[in-house]
């Protein structure tokens, strides 16, 4: 009787000996599912493992077994948050092996969307990292002012999110009555706001003591992970697709990459990630004013696209800056009605490659702050 | 840059690697070349390439940075194409091409990692691993291993591969569409007319 | 002792509540506590969780509730009904019910030392105001243990966080809470109230530029030592699922929750008290009260006062919770050793000073 509530002296026993702690798939220090094996030296992390594959929804095998016509619906699933990017990608190498030349409106209205979708992805980013950090006032007035932009897109398309409105040779259909309008409203909207964003948030004390000099990808590492985007910028590496290999129209627009000086911190800590896409935002803004205003009249598409098309054989490669980095789409067609291979090449591999190496010597507490520092898409990583 | 010195630098250092080279795709102006390797050799290329040793010293066209790599099956065969750029020069870009043939639908093909060469693609390696099924050696004869899955525990066969048959049932619960087979027929229900 | 109306505290509270001569002083304790509890503890969470509520949401651009009752003013009634009706699914060990036990005792303990009036002081003597001061130490203490109990990772590491934040505050808290002693001659609740006065210029806080920053400390030092955000590293969610709480639920989390919430109260009460003015009522109203013999009047006034001083202190400190962001335990405990512990015995050294000083020119 009494040994049922005795415990062994062993089991009480205060260990000070590494500690492992597995966290995940769900947990409030992840953006997504994914898990995370840490070995812990009382709060400081001394080596992690990820795994991801959680959702794992086979979308490359579905566009083998569905007709081209559908493919970019299904490439607008890529990544939840940055659907237009996958559209996009995919709509560019198909458009290369069928040599459709798209419209000069049409690459407007996509440029239109991409940086629209860069805006909305990026004020997510910035709400998920208020949160991960505590600071909840935050993240209600970004997500107040993101709802502005969804609002566009549901006046373009009905969806907020998934818009589904490129195709091969354009876009769907035209720009709804007054969207070039609203644009232009909104976007005065978000330089005003990006100025709160930065009284409420960006220079608070507490928040840079716990983002400056934390989680930095040294510059020399950004090459040997391959990390682009916003997460290379800020370790001070400027390659930027929308530069280097100009598309869509991007060539004409007159826009700087974001780069960010290392005023309060060093080159990429958390805090100038966070920065980076601060101003990434800024950036759009700006392009977005200029190509609503120069927006051509025009067609919106080559033709629609039936259940019939198909592309002659060959295979193609683009690139595409995506709100998270480089994003790839290799499209092979052997001039079947199904595609032979659609293969993405998405930016957050990179990053996962890196999170042991980052995670280590980083407290617990700065976990959540660091992953979503990071921008993990795991929807794409995964496909 | 000069594609015709580079190959024939390439093949007094790696003998016998390189095979045949093509342009890739239709891009205009300049198109891009892809490079077919022997596979066995692809890890020498790798390193060779990397370093930028062929390049004089100078090191402005170390292709030292794996953009992607991509597995597709072409016929019986599966091809690993290997994009490369290099970070000091971003016009640079090139493409290996490997092929293995899988001598049955179930059977595991070997292709070289080089993961050892470019760390970025070791989540690239692992998904190809798994959904093709082929299995990555390294240099000294290893092969490398991946404890996490996309696919659930148990999953049998490679489901990126043509041919690949769709289990009838998963976890008890039906599929209850039978899906065309991989050549893209337009019957199957509803399958067909792109609705997501 | 109620010097000012002669009566015991016995006699004062038995004439309140009516009760005959011959009523056992235990049972006027008792049911003393009990009024204190159910008419000013448990309406003051109601109310600050409230304001909480609606003025959270107005900050960040939300409605906040207004479902329940007028203007969602019975939300947190709503809430608590809803945690204790749940259905309990996981045993628990007996360690994890008898820290909880003791977390809840450490805090309810000091419910008789409140001081909510001149009336109202059931416990005023010369260490009154370090009772409750102990008693957060013995609630870290508790609340620690029951973190470790629970087994998993978020309770350790939510349990340690606990206990080095209420190390790290208890000095800076305890040195600034001598600095008022200092000022006031003692720390009885009534010799604070005798040295504070009805306008602002008669706090302690505006006595002289120590005693400020004594109770700046003071307030600071007991986020630290309460784990009140946003200084919450023990219950942080992000990273550990709200740490020490992360496996209570229903009736255990309304429990801990008003456990916590007593917590605030009592310092933010306890601020008012020493260096804001405490229950004085203004424009010389106490003292006209007490001659008038109005007891009713006179506490039912004292305690409003101080109830309204103590929310709008409270108040202020939610909302630097909810704009700030929750700062990491290592700075939180860097902070209470390297700078408030410092500034605090600089406010003393000052404070000893400044009333030498007073002694010295009255002596004179």
């Amino acid at each position: 009787m009494i040994h049922e509530h005795l415990q062994e002296p062993e089991k009480e026993r205060l260990r000070t000996d590494l500690a492992s702690w597995e966290i995940g798939p769900y947990h409030g220090a992840l953006p997504a599912p994914m898990q995370l094996q840490l070995t812990l030296d009382g709060e400081v992390i001394v080596s992690a493992r990820v795994e991801t594959g959680f959702l794992h929804r086979g979308l490359e095998k579905t566009f083998e077994l569905h007709l081209w016509q559908s493919a970019p619906a299904y490439a607008d699933h890529l990544d939840p948050e940055g659907s237009v990017f996958g559209e996009l990608a995919l709509c560019m190498a198909v458009e290369e092996i069928a040599r459709i030349d798209v419209p000069e409106r049409a690459k407007r209205i996509r440029v239109i969307l991409s940086e629209l979708t860069r805006v909305t992805a990026h004020m997510g980013y910035v709400a998920r990292i208020a949160r991960s950090v505590g600071s909840d006032t935050m993240v209600h007035y970004v997500l107040r002012d993101r709802e502005k932009v969804l609002d566009l897109f549901e006046l373009l398309s009905g969806a907020r999110f998934s818009v589904n409105f490129l195709r091969f040779g354009g876009v769907q259909a035209d720009v709804t009555e007054g969207f070039i309008e609203r644009v232009l409203e909104v976007c005065d909207l978000i330089r005003f706001r990006l100025k709160e964003y930065n009284d409420l948030l960006t220079f608070n004390h507490a928040f840079l003591k716990r983002t400056v000099g934390v989680g930095i990808i040294p510059h020399g590492r950004v090459h040997h992970y391959g990390i682009t985007g916003p997460n290379a910028r800020a370790s001070g590496h400027s390659l930027d697709v929308r530069k280097v290999a100009p598309y869509s129209g991007y060539g004409r627009v007159d826009f700087e990459i974001p780069m960010v000086t290392p005023e309060y911190g060093n080159e990429g800590d958390i805090h100038a990630r966070f920065l980076i896409r601060l101003r990434e935002i800024a950036q759009s803004v700006e392009i977005l004013r200029q190509e609503a205003e120069a927006i051509p009249k025009g067609d919106f598409s080559v033709g629609p696209i039936d259940k019939d098309f198909v592309p002659p054989a060959g295979e193609a490669y683009s690139r595409v800056e995506s709100s998270r980095g480089l994003l790839g789409c290799h499209v092979v067609s052997d001039g079947g009605r199904s595609p032979r291979r659609i293969q993405f090449r998405p930016p957050t591999f990179s990053l996962l490659a890196a999170i042991p190496e980052l995670v280590r010597g980083v407290r617990i507490e700065d976990l959540p702050v660091l992953l979503m520092s990071l921008d993990l898409g795991i929807a794409e990583a995964d496909r | 840059m000069e594609l015709g010195a580079l190959l024939s630098k390439l093949k007094e250092t790696a003998p016998g690697a390189v095979l045949q080279k093509q342009p890739f795709g239709r891009s205009g102006g300049q198109p891009v070349m892809s490079v077919w390797i022997e596979t066995r050799a692809i890890l020498d290329v790798a390193k060779v390439l990397s370093s930028g040793e062929l390049m004089g010293g100078a090191g402005s066209w170390a292709l030292d940075w794996l953009e992607n790599f991509s597995v597709m099956q072409l016929d019986e065969a599966l091809v690993a194409s290997w994009f490369l750029r290099s970070t000091k020069n971003t016009e640079e870009t090139l493409i290996l091409r490997g092929s293995v043939v899988p001598s049955a639908l179930n059977e595991l093909v070997e292709l070289p990692s080089v993961s050892g060469v470019w760390p970025m693609a070791d989540p690239f390696e692992r998904e190809a691993a798994e959904l093709f099924g082929i299995r990555f050696t390294t240099a000294n004869h290893g092969i490398r291993h991946w404890s996490t899955r996309l696919l659930p525990e148990g999953w049998r066969g490679f489901p990126l591969r043509k041919g690949y048959i769709f289990p009838t049932e998963v976890f008890g619960i039906l599929h209850s569409r039978p899906l065309p087979s991989a050549t893209g027929a337009s019957g199957a229900g509803s399958g067909g007319e792109g609705s997501a | 002792m109620n010097e000012l109306s002669g009566l015991s505290w016995s006699a004062a509270w038995r004439v309140a509540l009516g009760l005959p001569e011959a009523a056992p002083q235990w049972l006027i304790a008792t049911i003393g506590l009990i009024c204190i509890y159910g008419l000013v503890i448990l309406p003051s969470g109601w109310m600050v969780a409230y304001l909480d509520r609606k003025l959270s949401a107005d900050f960040q651009a939300r409605v906040g509730p207004n479902r329940a009752g007028p203007a969602g003013f019975f939300q947190p009634l709503a809430d608590l009904l809803k945690l204790l009706q749940k259905e309990t699914v996981q045993e628990w060990s007996w360690r994890e019910g008898f820290w909880l036990g003791v977390h809840t005792m450490a805090l309810y303990s000091t419910v008789a030392v409140l001081p909510l009036g001149s009336l109202a002081l059931l416990v005023d003597t010369d260490m009154s105001a370090f009772l409750p001061f102990w008693a957060t130490l013995v609630l870290a203490l508790g609340t620690m243990l029951m973190g470790f109990s629970q087994g998993s990772a978020p309770g350790w590491f939510g349990g340690v966080r606990v206990a080095a934040q209420a190390l790290a505050g208890a000095f800076p808290a305890l040195v600034a809470l001598l600095s008022a002693g200092l000022q006031a001659g003692g720390f009885r609740w009534s010799a604070f109230a005798a040295i504070q006065g009805g306008s602002p210029l008669h706090w302690t806080a505006f006595a002289n530029p120590f005693q400020f920053l004594a109770m700046v400390v003071f307030i600071i030092s007991g986020l630290v030592l309460l784990g009140i955000p946003p200084l919450d590293a023990g219950l942080s969610i992000p990273d550990l699922h709200g740490g020490v709480a992360s496996s209570l639920y229903g009736r255990r989390l309304s429990l801990f929750q008003l456990g916590r919430f007593y917590g605030f109260f009592l310092w933010s009460v306890i601020t008012v008290v020493l260096f804001l003015g405490g229950w004085i009522l203004p424009a010389g109203l106490s003292v006209s009260l007490q001659e008038g013999g109005d007891w009713k009047w006179l506490q039912l006034l004292e305690l409003v006062w101080l109830l309204a001083k103590t929310y709008s202190l409270m108040v202020i400190l939610v909302w630097v919770a909810r704009v700030n962001p929750r700062s990491r335990v290592d700075q939180i405990t860097d902070f209470a050793w390297k700078v408030l512990s410092p500034f605090s015995l600089f406010a003393l050294i000052g404070a000893a000073l400044c009333a030498g000083w007073n002694v010295w020119r009255a002596g004179v």
